[in-house]
């Protein structure tokens, strides 16, 4: 288990299909299209993430909360998301070992909900709810992320400090999407790699208009810090220049590793190194798609409008439009 | 008009009735054949499938729910719990206990484990009344052996179990070790915190290792060793190797220093100094041990004097209750160290030409909460009373 990723629960049970996942959205998608319920999704995970602060959980906490809240939801109309995401940090907390009385929870959530209609729910039904929630995680609570492998490749690598900040963003990131249901956590970190080299190259083809690195060590959040809220300053600058690949044909054209040469990155190193992996080469490409298909997704998320959309989600009792054209996580070409 | 910025109310009550009518009953799945033993966690009951056909024993470990203050407001699984449903859900190895499922039933977790028949509490009290009898170096070599294999797998995995003693050891009727209790166990890879700061006091006390008793807050792995090491004697002797008197907490903020302990084990293994262990100043409690009287180590002496005379025993004794954590034999190495290339060596069915037979756990009808619904045990030649070991381990809660 601990030592080995492929005989835990993780590897075992909970790397999903896409077509299993597709099943499960499917009832959601009947009511809003898909990049409504990524913003729906995105506002919860912000929710956690704000409390996650609050509380000055590290971010594996609060990483774990969300995979928990990812692993639960077949669908979000017939739940509640708030009741869910407070049980998630609850047990998060335990599992990570750094338990967090519940009263402390309820009471954050309450305040993150304030003018959102409230939370109501006391000790006893967030407590009650807990017996849910394990049992549609299968009692499977040890949960693997990406931040040890980056920072373990970071090493070998001998990344510079300022990259493995970027690339530790982008794992940040990544759990805004379901690429934590679908793939192994070395390879999410692979692709957050990969996503900085192409950052670099696109800089370098952009006439290397800014800095060699993202502005983003100016920020106190680096080692485990947490930075779930949207465009905080340390990453705009990274996710800017996301934001403009994602909506330029970018990558998926590129099925190797781009050409970046003199960069903060050792690139001619970093080529070879991808190169030389004995992975998935097409795995890392399909996270890197989903990472840039979140960002295109992102350029025009608006804390403000998501309730709305969750009334949406909520009241309509059958679909009023067509649903749009139904492509379940797959980024939009 | 509704607030457009309000989220909607939403029931969870069709989603809720939805689960709890799929949910099996135990009842449909299992045969309660009796109660076996309480503790602090809840209650445990021996079981048999209903549905596989294979004969196979269970024990039912079902938990009370955690609850706090006067009104008894029920605030979810406990930590103990959520530790043992997330590790055991992982681990699969021979000389662990294995988990067959988790079951939900009554607002309690119920945990189905494999059974097993005998622990080494019960196992060391069967030869020590009414008259006491040696276990044959065999088999205390074979459940020496299969014990740290276990924990060997566990620590490979980053799992301490940081409460290994008799009662926690189980070995089922073939003879094969399985450690159980992994209520306090914990993943210990980078942890978020000092081990510390989660649970001011693990181990029961006579198993403690010494720089848990000074105060550590970065205590590894060696713990566990520590506890195999007094385990190890146990079985040799039949009488626990340092039993000390446990000082009493007296307030939840500070953990008491626990002098008479310590005399014990500088009774046997003398008094640690610096040159056996050079980091013993930068313990906590370090400046406590200027009270204790200088004491020679007569572990070697004393070992003459037990029923096995193996030197490769000793050394393996010896290494195991190290002073210094860092020089302490790891499990891993423990199961190469000489004693057990020699004769007799450690088999899979530790009660291997045994002449005497163990009496089986005793099961009692009494129980109003989960109800035999089997066959009535068999009554035995030897009942053994059912255990009710809480015994000075501490499960801290949350504050």
């Amino acid at each position: 288990m601990a030592a080995n990723f492929w005989t835990s629960s993780h590897a075992t049970h909970w790397i999903l299909d896409r077509r299993r996942l597709a099943e499960a959205m499917k009832e959601d998608l009947e009511y809003v299209d898909i990049a409504t319920l990524t913003k729906i999704k995105m506002w919860y995970y912000n929710i956690i993430g704000k409390i996650g602060k609050r509380l000055q959980f590290r971010q594996q906490v609060v990483a774990t909360a969300i995979v928990y809240f990812k692993r639960f939801y077949t669908n979000i109309r017939s739940t509640d998301p708030s009741l869910v995401a407070a049980t998630c940090i609850y047990l998060a907390c335990k599992i990570e070992e750094c338990p967090q009385h519940i009263k402390h929870i309820i009471t954050e959530m309450k305040h993150a909900l304030a003018n959102l209609g409230g939370f109501d729910y006391d000790t006893s039904k967030v407590a009650e709810f807990e017996f849910y929630l394990l049992e549609e995680l299968e009692f499977y609570l040890i949960v693997y992320h990406p931040y040890r492998d980056l920072t373990l490749i970071a090493k070998d690598l001998k990344l510079e400090e300022s990259n493995l900040q970027t690339a530790w963003f982008v794992l940040n990131d990544s759990y805004r999407t379901d690429v934590c249901l679908l793939y192994a956590p070395h390879m999410i970190a692979l692709a957050a790699l990969y996503i900085i080299c192409v950052v670099h190259a696109e800089r370098f083809t952009d006439g290397g208009s800014s800095s060699n690195n993202p502005n983003i060590s100016s920020t106190d959040d680096s080692g485990g810090g947490n930075n779930m809220t949207p465009h905080t300053h340390s990453s705009a600058h990274l996710h800017a220049q996301l934001h403009s690949m994602a909506s330029k044909k970018g990558l998926h054209s590129h099925h190797h590793t781009p050409n970046m040469e003199g960069h903060g990155i050792n690139n001619k190193d970093m080529v070879q190194w991808f190169a030389d992996l004995n992975v998935e080469m097409e795995e890392i490409i399909e996270i890197t798609q989903e990472m840039l298909s979140l960002y295109g997704i992102w350029k025009d998320y608006n804390e403000e409008s998501v309730p709305a959309m969750i009334q949406a989600l909520k009241k309509s009792s059958r679909p009023t439009t067509p649903a749009t054209p139904q492509q379940p996580t797959q980024p939009s070409q | 008009m509704e607030n457009p910025n309000e989220l909607p109310v939403m029931t969870m009550t069709e989603y809720k009735a939805k689960r709890d009518s799929c949910r099996q009953k135990i009842a449909s799945k299992y045969d309660i054949l009796g109660f076996i033993s309480s503790g602090t966690y809840g209650r445990v009951y021996k079981a048999k499938s209903k549905i596989k056909n294979d004969g196979k024993e269970y024990a039912i470990k079902k938990f009370k729910p955690d609850k706090e203050g006067e009104a008894a407001t029920y605030i979810g699984i406990s930590q103990s719990a959520c530790r043992e449903i997330a590790l055991c859900r992982e681990l699969h190895h021979e000389n662990i206990v294995g988990l067959e499922e988790v079951l939900l039933e009554d607002k309690s977790i119920h945990m189905v484990f494999e059974y097993a028949e005998h622990d080494l509490l019960q196992i060391i009290g069967f030869h020590s009344h009414p008259e006491r009898k040696f276990m044959s170096e065999y088999t205390i070599k074979s459940f020496l052996w299969q014990l740290l294999n276990g924990v060997a797998y566990l620590h490979a995995n980053w799992v301490m179990h940081r409460d290994l003693k008799p009662a926690n050891i189980l070995v089922t009727a073939n003879g094969v070790v399985k450690v159980g209790d992994l209520g306090l166990a914990r993943l210990f890879h980078k942890p978020l915190q000092p081990l510390f700061n989660g649970d001011k006091v693990v181990v029961t006390i006579w198993y403690r290792a010494p720089e848990l008793l000074l105060g550590s807050r970065h205590y590894t792995k060696a713990i566990d060793i520590w506890a195999i090491g007094c385990i190890f004697a146990e079985l040799i002797t039949l009488r626990p190797i340092f039993k000390g008197e446990e000082a009493k907490v007296e307030n939840k903020k500070t953990v008491p220093f626990q002098k008479n302990q310590l005399q014990k084990i500088f009774d046997i293994l003398g008094n640690p100094t610096k040159e056996r262990w050079p980091t013993i100043d930068q313990q906590p409690e370090y400046p406590n041990l200027s009270s204790f009287r200088p004491t020679p180590n007569v572990l070697r002496s004393m070992y003459q004097t037990w029923p096995i005379k193996s030197e490769q025993g000793c050394n393996l004794l010896a290494a195991m209750l190290e002073y210094d954590p860092l020089k302490r034999i790891t499990a891993e190495e423990a199961l190469n160290h000489p004693y057990f290339q020699e004769d007799p060596k450690p088999g899979l069915d530790s009660f291997a030409g045994q002449p005497v037979e163990f009496p089986l756990r005793r099961i009692t009808n009494e129980d109003k909460d989960m109800r035999a619904t089997g066959a009535a045990p068999k009554p035995h030649a030897h009942p053994v009373p059912p255990v009710k070991d809480d015994r000075n381990t501490k499960r801290p809660r949350v504050e």
